[in-house]
């Protein structure tokens, strides 16, 4: 029986009188590939901004790899297992390629600040280490050859990458995708397909991803869950989602 | 940024040979009168504009009180050496301390003792500014989230500079000066700016410099992969403030009455210097306060500059920031940092243009290749009065002209003429001024 690796239990926010997001409630286990869709306005990204730390659920509670996560910061719910990516690109502009990967893998390193000024060996060690790593990574996405460009020269497509492979530096349980396909051509959307499954594969990553692009949700999708006006409203393998009289309903009106 | 890599062969020793040059010159700069006090400026400037920059550059956070901490540093060091000295007279005798405190210009020399004295001094400074810097760090950027940081620092600048006034112990209403006067020398401050470079570079280059850089450039999306915010904003504002109050104490040893606009009057001088110099960029800030220590103790006391430039020399720094603003908001290097890479590559050999290929009269390729000969010979020769900076005004037109071209190659090529020509030209006035100077003691 695969551990659970993220569970939201009735988590609810409110902004001001709003209620944005109500009663919600997802179970994701080890390794599943999972997607969140819904119209826009739905409260996806809010959903995903209460399991990654960002807001505080008002009611409810968010555990991950079995801890109790609700009010954690959400660094420190990195190191337990948590990494994401953002709907309009996020990257660290300034920072090369390989740096930006590089941050992510802070939290893997614990050299004191005496060991980074002198370069002791346990700083080398830890720093190849990580530089290691990355180039790995970077290599199964396809970047290795952007190591030192900075990170804003790149084009869209391989920026795009580029979070996805700085999120898995941080050897998350979970890796949370918030629209990777956006502003993607379909041919751009199959290579990301591919990717997210490698991905998956060879990081033994679980993956939530929000999508509007229903080729690439049913296509990849073990399930799914549908959310509307902050509501769960169904969930279920892409067949069953696909025939859901209330998905139709919500997507394309009455 | 610089990014820190294990330096190679050329490069590293390219920079041991410099700093060597720099000791050479900070030790004979003792014969001439005006030279060391640029040179501690220009050292001790160089430190607190880096402090400012790894805040304001590097973290990203807009500063208004960085003058605050550079007083801090300054009459801490001040109130230490009185204190110090108070003690050292009881133990050693008023004979000894007098004879280690007494620093003769034109042939004394600073016993070694008095190293050691100052050394200690500015260490203890620092520590203590740097706790100042973690509290008020803490307040400013642990718990509240905007741009709040500004704001506090001027506060808390204020705050001190007011403190300053209204304690006579403290400078009172003229601001804080030394009764007893103890100078540093140049090698010294140069020996603190090495110091607090190398500490800087390391610094930078470990996982902390990487969560600072990644605040900067975005805090949320910094936060979403697990660097602590808050923690490392707090981090670098304490490097800043330990850095600003090793400046302040060194200037204390150099400058030895500050006057009570001193706090404000920093703050901006530094805020203009690192933005000349390209925010982000270490060397940038050190060629910036070069400029701007030159600038205040060179160009403005020369005798054929106009008395306006010498009564209200900070006239121009509002000029500067606002020609910055409009022809290059990135500061003169901007993010990049000078290596010893661009340096050399300005001697290479082009690529060899065949001119018949040129499609156009082969001229310009003829002035453009003279322009990169006198350019390099005029570097050589800076030294020698009329010789260097002839060939050098000879290398800007004949580079200027080569530009002009319609061939890409012919044109770079003029261009390294022309930038060694201009670097050549401000090395012979300043060298030759420096060593008529020197020669005429």
């Amino acid at each position: 029986m695969a551990n659970t690796v993220l569970k939201a239990n009735n988590i609810t926010i409110v902004f001001g009188g709003l209620k944005a997001v109500d009663n919600f409630s997802i179970e994701i286990k080890e390794g599943e590939l999972v997607g969140l869709i819904g119209p826009n306005g739905a409260g996806k990204t809010t959903v995903f901004n209460m399991l990654t730390g960002v807001y505080v659920p008002t009611s409810g509670t968010v555990e991950l790899c079995g801890k109790d996560v609700t009010k954690l910061s959400p660094h420190k719910r990195v190191e337990i297992g948590i990494a994401r990516t953002f709907q309009n690109i996020r990257l660290f502009k300034r920072m090369s390629v390989l740096e930006n990967v590089k941050v992510c893998s802070n939290i893997h390193m614990n050299y004191s600040m005496f060991d980074g000024i002198f370069k002791t060996k346990k700083y080398f060690e830890q720093e190849d280490r990580a530089t290691e790593e990355a180039m790995e990574i970077l290599k199964v996405l396809g970047l290795e050859e952007y190591v030192n460009e900075e990170a804003q020269n790149l084009p869209y497509g391989k920026q795009r990458k580029l979070e996805i492979a700085r999120a898995l530096a941080s050897h998350p349980a979970i890796l949370c995708l918030d629209e990777p396909a956006a502003g993607m051509n379909p041919i751009e959307t199959e290579e990301l397909m591919e990717t997210i499954k490698i991905v998956r594969e060879k990081f033994n990553t679980a993956i939530l991803l929000i999508e509007h692009d229903m080729k690439l949700v049913m296509g990849i999708c073990e399930w799914i869950k549908v959310i509307s006006f902050g509501k769960e409203i169904a969930t279920g393998t892409p067949v069953e989602i696909r025939n859901n009289k209330e998905v139709i309903t919500a997507y394309l009106g009455e | 940024m610089i990014w820190f890599k294990r330096m190679n062969k050329r490069n590293l020793i390219s920079t041991v040979v410099g700093v060597l040059v720099l000791t050479l010159i900070s030790v004979f700069s003792t014969k001439s009168f005006e030279l060391p006090k640029i040179l501690n400026l220009i050292f001790i400037y160089s430190i607190a504009a880096l402090a400012l920059n790894i805040v304001c550059g590097c973290l990203g956070e807009f500063v208004l009180g960085h003058g605050g901490f550079i007083l801090i540093g300054y009459t801490t060091a001040v109130l230490l050496m009185q204190q110090l000295s108070k003690l050292f007279t009881k133990s050693m005798g008023k004979v000894y301390f007098k004879e280690m405190l007494v620093y003769v210009v034109r042939g004394g020399e600073l016993h070694p003792m008095g190293y050691v004295f100052i050394i200690l001094t500015v260490i203890i400074a620092a520590l203590i500014t740097a706790v100042i810097g973690f509290v008020v760090g803490l307040i400013a950027l642990g718990r509240l989230k905007g741009d709040y940081l500004a704001i506090v620092t001027l506060g808390i600048s204020l705050i001190f500079v007011n403190i300053c006034k209204n304690f006579d112990k403290l400078g009172g209403g003229t601001g804080i000066s030394i009764t007893t006067t103890i100078s540093s020398t140049p090698l010294l401050n140069l020996g603190f700016l090495v110091a607090c470079l190398i500490l800087i570079l390391t610094f930078m280059g470990s996982r902390f410099g990487r969560n600072i850089l990644a605040c900067r450039d975005d805090n949320i999306a910094a936060e979403a992969c697990g660097v602590p915010v808050n923690k490392t904003k707090v981090i670098a504002f304490t490097f800043s403030s330990l850095l600003a109050g090793i400046g302040g104490a060194l200037l204390a040893f150099v400058q030895p009455q500050a006057p009570t606009a001193f706090g404000q009057d920093m703050s901006i001088l530094f805020l203009i210097i690192i933005v000349l110099g390209g925010l982000g960029s270490l060397t940038g800030s050190i060629i910036a306060a070069i400029l701007i220590v030159l600038y205040e103790n060179w160009f403005c006391v020369q005798s054929w500059v106009p008395d306006f430039f010498a009564n209200n020399p900070k006239i121009i720094y509002g000029i500067i920031l606002v020609l910055i603003m409009l022809f290059r908001s990135s500061g003169i290097l901007g993010k990049n940092e000078f290596t010893w890479n661009w340096f050399y590559k300005m001697f290479k050999k082009e690529k060899k243009v065949e001119v018949s290929q040129l499609n156009e009269s082969p001229v310009f390729y003829k002035f453009a290749k003279l322009s990169k000969i006198f350019g390099i010979i005029a570097l050589c020769l800076c030294y020698i009065p009329l010789i260097g900076e002839s060939l050098a005004v000879a290398g800007i037109v004949f580079g200027s002209i080569g530009k002009k071209s319609s061939n890409e190659t012919v044109r770079r090529v003029a261009s390294k003429g022309l930038t060694l020509s201009v670097i050549s030209v401000i090395i012979s006035y300043i060298v030759v001024d420096i060593l008529v100077i020197i020669l005429m003691q």
